[in-house]
């Protein structure tokens, strides 16, 4: 060819490039909105029972009172909020964790966060104050409310005391590195652990059992109150990985090039700490402990947007309560009528896939 | 006095510093005029990088005085500081996915809020042309050489914006055409943008080509200080470093001579 000719297919190439990469983002920015949206508004009508909307909507009356109304309204879309708003904290808080300790393995369940939250619910469940198989079925009824609440309190309570012991820790032994924090996180998730394993050992078999599936991680939910207890903890780690993206940004780079370009980092540390713990302790006390999501939405987010915070957040959002939606969906469904807790399909699905995605070839 | 484009001095009195019970810093006192080039050289040890981190801001809970542009360094927030010196870190990190852009954008963080945008992108662009690193923008700073990669953080300290930039050990870890261009790159920041340079180095005849002034460091105290052509005098620099150097004339008229160090064994 001749060179003209090269150098007018380089133009026509790097036109065509200047045409369509945009665009590309912005098939990208319309499927993160949009199959989102799609998976919410069809995961409830899928279950044990599909459910049409001829049972729920009417053309004359608007709302229809039936059993599947019913389960629509007080199970199922609930049950599909909560599942969204629990992976999406997940998520963030993978994301967020990954940043401060400068480690791509960081997330919720490694800093014992999840391992509190579980030996908390193990008290509450071996002092008989659960109702029901998770503190649910008897939870419609009046006389379950406090009951009902006991197992998310203690669950709560328990991933405070996490808290509360790696932040005196890391008080104490300051100018420890990050990775020393984390891995006084695994201690301490080790020991909790450990004490979990002795309440289930000691403990009858119903106990047993409830505790076991408890800690496998699932999704349970009668009427919206419930469902809505998840909205706050999105809430706050998106708000507070939205505020400080750019901080976010800079640590990656280290202390040193963060704090000398201005970040106030002491401060930003223990409020994102603060922020992000308190949100996986409300999460994990209503859901379990879900291994897996905070690791994987944050390393998938970032290989469809890459690693700006600014625009990796609302993805990671987007990715993580997609991926518990649709787990969640699968878990109520395959093995019906038995509940699987869907922490068992996020590792079996979520295992396979991670591997790929780190052995796949990078595009840049 | 947070405008950009001024540069700012630094005045340190009576420095300090401890780590771990052990003194880093002791006593250390000097001055460096807005727009000079100051070298501070010294023995591995010598405490020339705690030094530099206090500057930075790095260190914390020195006692003495330490002024950046007239202000108590310690009173300064983060990002206030940020606006009166930018530092460049020995080594830089190696293994983050940001692209090149991306990266020199960020250092633009003091100033939000305060800058407006076309300041920020004249201040990216500006940076990213006098290093010469606009070709690669696009590329991930993991994909980087050493060299490409020294250039990116100078460029990152200049869109910073600051009248000051510190840096630490700036050519050690550089092949000989890098070291070169870093060198030239410092000399024209300071020339042409007024930028005062407090350059960090083991490297005499860097510092000797280059600096107005050479505050000389050892065990954690100032030993010397004054311009390049004192240092040849009465045996200061084998006291400073603790070997003694032969001198070769460089053969051009007016430079300093080159300064190898004798070895011990032949």
């Amino acid at each position: 060819m001749s060179s003209g000719g090269r150098i007018i297919t380089e133009a026509l190439l790097r036109r065509f490039c200047t045409l369509v990469m945009p665009r590309l983002n912005l098939i990208k920015a319309l499927l993160l909105i949009f199959l989102p949206l799609a998976v919410i508004l069809a995961a409830p009508w899928v279950g044990v029972r599909l459910i049409s909307p001829g049972d729920v909507f009417s053309w004359g009356s608007g709302f229809v009172d039936s059993a599947e109304a019913r389960i629509f309204w007080q199970l199922r879309i609930p049950r599909v909020i909560l599942a969204w708003c629990a992976g999406a904290t997940f998520g963030l808080c993978g994301m967020v964790f990954q940043a401060l300790f400068r480690n791509p393995l960081a997330e919720p369940s490694l800093l014992g966060v999840s391992a509190g939250a579980a030996l908390g619910a193990a008290v509450s469940i071996r002092l008989g104050l659960a109702a029901g198989a998770l503190g649910a079925s008897a939870a419609s009824s009046s006389p379950g409310f406090l009951v009902s609440l006991a197992t998310p309190l203690c669950a709560f309570a328990g991933a405070m005391l996490a808290i509360a012991i790696i932040s005196t820790f890391a008080r104490m032994a300051r100018g420890a590195s990050d990775a020393t924090l984390l891995l006084a996180g695994v201690a301490v998730s080790s020991l909790f652990s450990s004490l979990i394993m002795v309440f289930q050992y000691t403990g009858g078999a119903v106990e047993t059992y409830k505790l076991l599936s408890w800690t496998m991680g699932g999704i349970s939910v009668v009427g919206m109150g419930e469902g809505l207890r998840a909205v706050p903890s999105l809430f706050i780690t998106l708000a507070l990985s939205l505020c400080f993206a750019t901080e976010l940004d800079l640590i990656t780079f280290g202390d040193e090039i963060a704090t000398t370009r201005g970040v106030e980092l002491e401060r930003m540390k223990r409020l994102l700490f603060a922020g992000m713990s308190l949100s996986v302790a409300m999460v994990v006390a209503n859901c379990g402990p879900i291994a897996f999501l905070g690791l994987i939405a944050p390393h998938v987010s970032r290989r469809i947007v890459g690693p700006r915070h600014r625009l990796l957040a609302p993805c990671v959002a987007a990715v993580g309560g997609t991926a518990l939606v649709v787990c969640d969906t699968a878990a109520r469904t395959l093995w019906a009528p038995a509940d699987l807790p869907v922490g068992i399909i996020i590792s079996f699905l979520g295992a396979p896939f991670f591997m790929w995605l780190l052995f796949a070839p990078r595009h840049r | 006095m947070s405008r950009e484009g001024g540069a700012n001095g630094i005045k340190i009195t009576g420095l300090s510093v401890e780590l771990g019970g052990r003194a880093i810093l002791s006593n250390v006192s000097f001055e460096a005029a807005p727009g000079s080039f100051l070298y501070v050289i010294g023995r591995n040890g010598a405490g020339k990088s705690t030094l530099l981190k206090c500057v930075a801001g790095v260190i914390g809970g020195y006692k003495g005085e330490l002024l950046i542009g007239g202000r108590e360094a310690s009173s300064l927030a983060a990002r206030d500081r940020a606006r009166l010196v930018a530092y460049v870190p020995q080594s830089s990190p190696g293994d983050v996915p940001y692209t090149v852009s991306d990266f020199i954008e960020m250092s633009r963080y003091p100033w939000s809020g305060i800058a407006s945008e076309a300041d920020d992108r004249r201040a990216v662009s500006g940076a990213m042309e006098l290093t010469g690193i606009t070709a690669f923008a696009d590329r991930r700073i993991s994909s980087l050489s050493g060299g490409e990669r020294q250039k990116v953080m100078i460029a990152s300290a200049i869109a910073q914006g600051s009248g000051m930039i510190l840096m630490d050990e700036p050519t050690t870890y550089l092949d000989y055409a890098h070291q070169v261009e870093t060198i030239d790159l410092m000399a024209r920041v300071n020339r042409e943008r007024g930028v005062t340079m407090l350059v960090v180095t083991h490297d005499v005849n860097l510092a000797m080509g280059l600096s107005g002034k050479i505050v000389a460091m050892s065990g954690g105290r100032v030993e010397w200080t004054g311009p390049p052509s004192g240092l040849l005098e009465a045996g200061w620099l084998s006291r400073i470093f603790g070997v003694s150097f032969d001198r070769y004339s460089s053969g051009r008229e007016g430079e300093f001579p080159v300064l190898v160090p004798e070895r011990r064994v032949r």
